[in-house]
């Protein structure tokens, strides 16, 4: 068993995937269904980022923030990510649920 | 199946913390009438940080039935420039959370309530996570001062988080 010297954080296997995916709706929107993409603007300091995908079945809220807010701030940069202060993944019946569309 | 099991099948909603903070405030409090003020201090300091932690949230846009997942994620981001960068206390730390919640309010043109940093430099000078692991020595009068200010940020809380 090779001897490592720095702890490798362990990915969900789709995660890179379903980020691509965010990254290329951000650079390119297209008709798809899904993701649905949601970015709320309150005020100038503050961004909300929802993006609604049935593909988030299963993963936990925290997999699926990390994977929108590593997206968002690949396609718009540091600055404009360092604004959001709500990153939240949800399924479709999720987003009915709360009322979001 | 364990209590852990059974708190961990839901996800933490900002309502959660906010009833939690309560909660831990009024818990505090019996650990102040039954004279155990260093464990009153702490769990009074917990109260604080959830108060101060919903308001954040709610102020950043955040409705009660939020997972607040979704809601730390950005704050642990490698994106993320605090406006303090001390104090983090793997996410307890009440001088990052008041100053978090200064910023967000000022960049929204909020005012806070004066008193507001008076009695977070009160609780900051008496509280921080790892106290648990101390045995304490916090006299009657010393807990009691710290969870009056813990009642100011919950009968203030409705304005901190509007």
């Amino acid at each position: 068993m090779p001897v490592r010297e720095n702890l490798a954080h362990a990915a969900i296997p789709e995660e890179a995937e379903l980020r691509r995916q965010i990254e290329a709706e951000l650079q390119q929107p297209t008709n798809n269904p899904e993701p649905v993409i949601i970015i709320e603007r309150p005020n100038p300091t503050t961004t909300h980022l929802f993006v609604i995908w049935s593909r988030f079945d299963g993963l936990e809220q925290i997999v699926r923030s990390r994977i929108i807010l590593d997206a968002f701030g690949a396609v718009r940069g540091e600055h404009e990510a360092s604004n959001v202060t709500v990153s939240m993944g949800l399924t479709p019946a999720e987003a009915g649920r709360m009322g979001i569309s | 199946m364990g209590y852990r099991a059974v708190l961990e099948t839901t996800q933490e909603t900002v309502q959660d913390v906010a009833l939690a903070a309560q909660r831990r405030l009024d818990e505090a409090s019996t650990l102040l009438t039954y004279n155990r003020y260093h464990t009153a201090i702490y769990v009074g300091g917990l109260s604080a940080e959830m108060f101060l932690k919903t308001a954040c949230f709610i102020v950043g846009g955040a409705n009660l039935a939020a997972p607040t997942a979704a809601l730390m994620t950005p704050l642990k981001h490698k994106n993320y420039t605090p406006p303090y960068k001390g104090d983090w206390e793997g996410g307890h730390g009440l001088w990052f959370w008041s100053q978090e919640l200064l910023a967000r309010r000022r960049g929204q043109g909020k005012r806070t309530p004066n008193r507001f940093m008076q009695v977070l430099a009160a609780l900051y000078s008496d509280w921080f996570v790892s106290m648990r692991y101390r045995p304490g020595s916090a006299t009657r009068d010393e807990s009691a001062a710290f969870l009056y200010n813990v009642e100011w940020l919950a009968n203030n809380h409705s304005i901190l988080r509007r």
